[in-house]
């Protein structure tokens, strides 16, 4: 691997690994540190990141498990939002924000596989590759978070909320 | 061309199917054939389609704009940090040239992207860049001008007349920092902020225009700005605000470079609580009710992140904790004082 297409790769998966990073925690600073750690250990060891078959999946595995070390390793208390009701859930916002908000309500488990899923387009044998899981769990998780975000959308419609916007 | 059969089909296997992800991703001549007509001959599944749709559509713009705050410059700061870390005999050799091939690069990419990203929401000519609550963005224009729009705002311009260097003119709803590059060809920049009218040459500053009322922060250079017609030449840590309702033009000396903090991450309060809290509301989509209304004239000096709401309430009302509590009940922050 020479030293220009090593720059070449960090910059070109930065703002992937950045983006899911935040689908697991909001500590940024965190999420920083891991991607720079796993690519000091990349070239430390002389690996060949250039002949790796699927290369951002197995960056998303490295990047993931140094990720979640790190924050096991440290205690942060991560504040967050509880579920708004959606009774009263503040009408000036529309509904793919409020989906947003949902989005990142939802378990870290079932938000990594909708990310993965459905933004990144990974097949679930991929996604359980990176997440560590079995096959059906991870179905399973994709499943029952397109079924929370459909119950939110669909009683927004009911009452007629959507209108209002 | 496809002939399967989806009435059976749930929302969520609907929504995993390739072929259907494929359509709302990436639609192309087959697959919209096949939609349109499926949903002709099965009128009664159009509820459970769309839907499907949306909320695909939905997800994938949540993650496209966490990713599309990257900015490629930030990628490369991150690596420069690695770059000093790296044992010494493998330190990465770099020609100056290269550097400037990349940042061309870069930028073409980030521009391209956003581009593309916004082409389906624009007429022909207008180009539209919006930011949701708690986001930001890093625009750079025909011109090479760069404009960070902060949470909640919305940049429009017509990208015609900039390539035909007719005019360089950009309206702005919310909060946004111009840097403007100077041009050979002297034609102004020039940005429409509610009723507030900015030209420059070359220069830097501040814009907010929230509420029928807009704001000029001067960081750099120099401005004219025309309001209900008076022209007004601005020095560097000028501020002017102009109220639409009440017609007032205020003009103001301040530390220029507190109203352009937010841009790198830390966002500078210095009102009454009461315009804290609007301006909190603005940006991340949250509302704010007072219990007590004595402490809303209470004056807040704060420095908080710009990204996080969580950061910011906590870094409140530690540094105000004996006269203000603040309690968070799903998205609404009540406001009370201490008992």
């Amino acid at each position: 691997m020479t030293p220009s297409s090593f720059e070449a790769i960090y910059i070109k998966y930065y703002a992937g690994l950045m983006t899911y990073g935040k689908v697991i925690t909001v500590n940024k600073q965190m999420i920083e540190d891991a991607i720079q750690e796993i690519f000091l250990d990349f070239w430390k060891n002389n690996h060949d990141l250039d002949s790796k078959h699927s290369l951002e999946n197995y960056l998303f595995v490295c990047f993931r498990n140094r990720l979640i070390k790190k924050l096991n390793s440290f205690k942060i208390v991560e504040l967050k939002f509880d579920i708004p009701d959606t009774k009263d859930t503040n009408p000036y916002l529309a509904l793919e924000e409020t989906l947003g908000i949902f989005i990142n309500q939802l378990p870290t488990h079932q938000k990594e596989v909708i990310y993965l899923r459905y933004y990144k387009d990974k097949s679930y044998q991929e996604i359980a590759d990176i997440l560590g899981i079995k096959y059906q769990v991870a179905r399973n998780f994709s499943y029952r978070g397109i079924k929370s975000l459909k119950d939110i959308v669909l009683s927004y419609k009911n009452e007629g909320l959507s209108k209002a916007l | 061309m496809k002939t399967e059969d989806y009435s059976d089909f749930s929302i969520e296997e609907l929504i995993d199917d390739s072929y259907f992800r494929c359509w709302v991703k990436e639609p192309n001549l087959e697959n919209e054939n096949f939609w349109k007509s499926y949903l002709l001959e099965h009128p009664h599944q159009e509820e459970k389609i769309l839907l499907a749709r949306n909320l695909l559509l939905s997800i994938q713009d949540h993650f496209g704009n966490e990713q599309n705050m990257i900015e490629p410059a930030q990628a490369k700061r991150s690596f420069q940090n690695i770059v000093k870390d790296l044992p010494p005999n493998h330190k990465l050799a770099r020609s100056k040239r290269k550097l400037i091939g990349w940042s061309v690069v870069a930028s073409s990419v980030l521009i391209l992207v956003i581009c593309l990203i916004f082409w389906e929401n624009i007429t022909p000519e207008q180009l539209v860049y919006t930011t949701g609550h708690g986001q930001r963005m890093e625009l750079i224009l025909p011109d090479s001008s760069t404009v960070q729009l902060n949470a909640n705002s919305k940049l429009t311009y017509d990208n015609d007349s900039w390539i035909t260097d007719e005019a360089r003119e950009v309206l702005i709803e919310g909060e946004a920092f111009f840097s403007v590059r100077k041009k050979q060809a002297v034609t102004k920049f020039i940005v429409h902020a509610g009723d507030l009218k900015i030209s420059v040459i070359g220069t830097e500053f501040n814009v907010r225009a929230r509420d029928e009322k807009a704001q000029v922060v001067l960081a750099e250079g120099k401005v004219e700005l025309t309001v209900a017609d008076q022209h007004i030449d601005m020095k560097p840590g000028d501020m002017i605000s102009y109220s639409n309702k009440q017609r007032i033009v205020e003009s103001k000396k301040v530390q220029a470079l507190d109203y352009a903090a937010w841009k790198d991450g830390i966002t500078v309060f210095n009102n009454s609580l009461l315009e804290v809290t609007k301006e909190l509301e603005a940006l991340f989509g949250v509302r704010f009710i007072f219990k007590d209304k004595s402490i809303m004239n209470r004056h807040i000096q704060l420095s908080a992140p710009t990204d996080d709401i969580n950061q910011v309430l906590e870094i409140l009302s530690l540094v105000y904790k004996d006269e203000i509590a603040i309690d968070k009940v799903d998205h609404e922050i009540f406001i009370n004082i201490p008992k």
